[in-house]
């Protein structure tokens, strides 16, 4: 028996997230093309072409812009977490949609050019050294391209190929490919049109993407602030931190622990059982201590890959692991030695006992 | 592994919480209205005009 090789792990989830996304960019582009004209200069009236050129770029801007909140929102409220299990996807299709404006511009703009379109879109204008005149298509370029190689990295070949290390610094590009976008539009269109409605967009925009990260930003420092204690009796010569309490810990779930050294260690509650495993998940660094036992393993709430909480290693066929903690109680007091082990390697998980047994 | 990213995470966000408002509000209050962006208005024909034809019209 093998397993066999599937490009796209299809499942229910992942084709309803699919069809909501993909319907949801026709309707907006096939009313932005209806409803646009309607609020033109009627003396000035823009061009089919044209209308639909700005209905896949406004298109493609909102989608990054609703992308780029679905990471913060996730960490201000674990609701937001279903948007967050196909983001790839999610990505790719607003790469698609922005692939298509690029091309529909060129073509009404550079058609007609002496030169090739392509090299027109470059040459028609190299005002570099001004602000305004800037050519904003240097900019739009720069993010399509930088799309184009997120898209094509996407898939999770590229991931176990490139590491989720090196994968998740390329990725995060996304954000140099918004900055760009967004200096695109304000030296582009901004300059050109008199309709105060994309400016009001393009600041709406800037001012919830940015002030989401920064408002999940300051909750993950002030998370990190909050480190585990060193425990104060130590029978051995581990450095044994407090974790918390066993009540504190909801069975079947998790508890993040910080670590002196900003590591987070997941600590898991399974029925009598007890297990550290670290916080970062071998995908795609998802936060595991935010997942549930499932079956029996750990859950990553980010793409539901799985992890035995003994040993930190993904159930057969999968071959994902992370590294294990020793755990030991002191009372009720959970205490955790912050030096982790191998990945996948076994640590007997503590057994709790019931808390009257304890008492008495 | 897990601090670096975060650090960076948000090292980048406040490079661009200040950057993206400041190039934003630099481009539109200096943006330049053109003659051309102006709606086209209709003006009357002067009165000169509409009697200059009817004179041509009688020669």
């Amino acid at each position: 028996m093998s397993v066999r090789y599937a490009p796209v792990g299809w499942n229910r989830n992942k084709i309803i997230y699919d069809v909501v996304v993909l319907a949801a960019a026709v309707a907006y582009i096939l009313l932005y093309i209806k409803i646009a004209p309607g609020f033109q200069d009627v003396t000035k009236p823009t061009s089919g072409a044209i209308l639909r050129a700005q209905a896949f770029g406004t298109c493609a801007f909102l989608m990054l812009t609703f992308i780029l909140c679905i990471g913060p929102l996730t960490r201000l409220d674990a609701r937001f977490l279903p948007l967050l299990y196909n983001r790839r996807h999610f990505g790719v299709i607003t790469c698609a949609i922005a692939f298509t404006h690029a091309t529909h511009v060129v073509s009404i703009y550079y058609s007609f050019s002496p030169l090739n379109k392509y090299v027109a879109v470059l040459a028609s204008n190299t005002s570099y050294d001004r602000f305004l005149g800037f050519p904003f298509e240097t900019f739009g370029i720069f993010a399509l391209f930088l799309l184009l190689v997120l898209a094509a990295t996407s898939h999770d070949f590229w991931l176990r190929f490139l590491t989720p290390p090196i994968w998740k610094a390329i990725h995060i590009s996304v954000y140099v490919a918004y900055a760009a976008i967004v200096c695109h539009v304000a030296l582009g269109s901004l300059q050109s049109k008199q309709s105060p409605l994309l400016a009001v967009i393009v600041g709406l925009s800037v001012v919830m993407v940015t002030g989401l990260h920064l408002v999940a930003g300051r909750i993950e420092r002030q998370k990190d602030r909050n480190t585990a204690e060193s425990a104060e009796e130590s029978t051995d010569e581990a450095p044994w931190v407090v974790a918390g309490d066993v009540e504190s810990v909801p069975d079947g779930r998790g508890i993040v622990v910080p670590l002196e050294d900003g590591e987070r260690v997941a600590v898991f509650r399974y029925g009598d059982k007890l297990s550290a495993l670290a916080n970062v998940c071998a995908h795609q660094n998802g936060p595991l201590g935010e997942g549930r036992i499932m079956d029996g393993c750990v859950t990553c709430p980010w793409h539901g890959f799985h992890y035995r909480p003994e040993d930190g290693c993904a159930p057969p066929p999968f071959t994902e692991k992370v590294a294990t903690y020793r755990l030991k109680l002191d009372g009720r007091r959970i205490l955790l030695d912050p030096r982790p082990n191998e990945p996948g390697t076994y640590v007997e998980p503590v057994r709790v006992a019931p808390p009257s047994v304890t008492e008495a | 592994m897990q601090r670096r990213h975060r650090t960076t995470h948000a090292y980048m966000w406040k490079v661009l919480a200040i950057f993206l408002p400041a190039m934003l509000i630099a481009a539109l209050a200096i943006r330049q209205h053109g003659p051309t962006e102006k709606s086209a208005v209709q003006i009357e024909k002067p009165a000169a005009e509409t009697e200059a034809p009817a004179a041509t019209t009688d020669e």
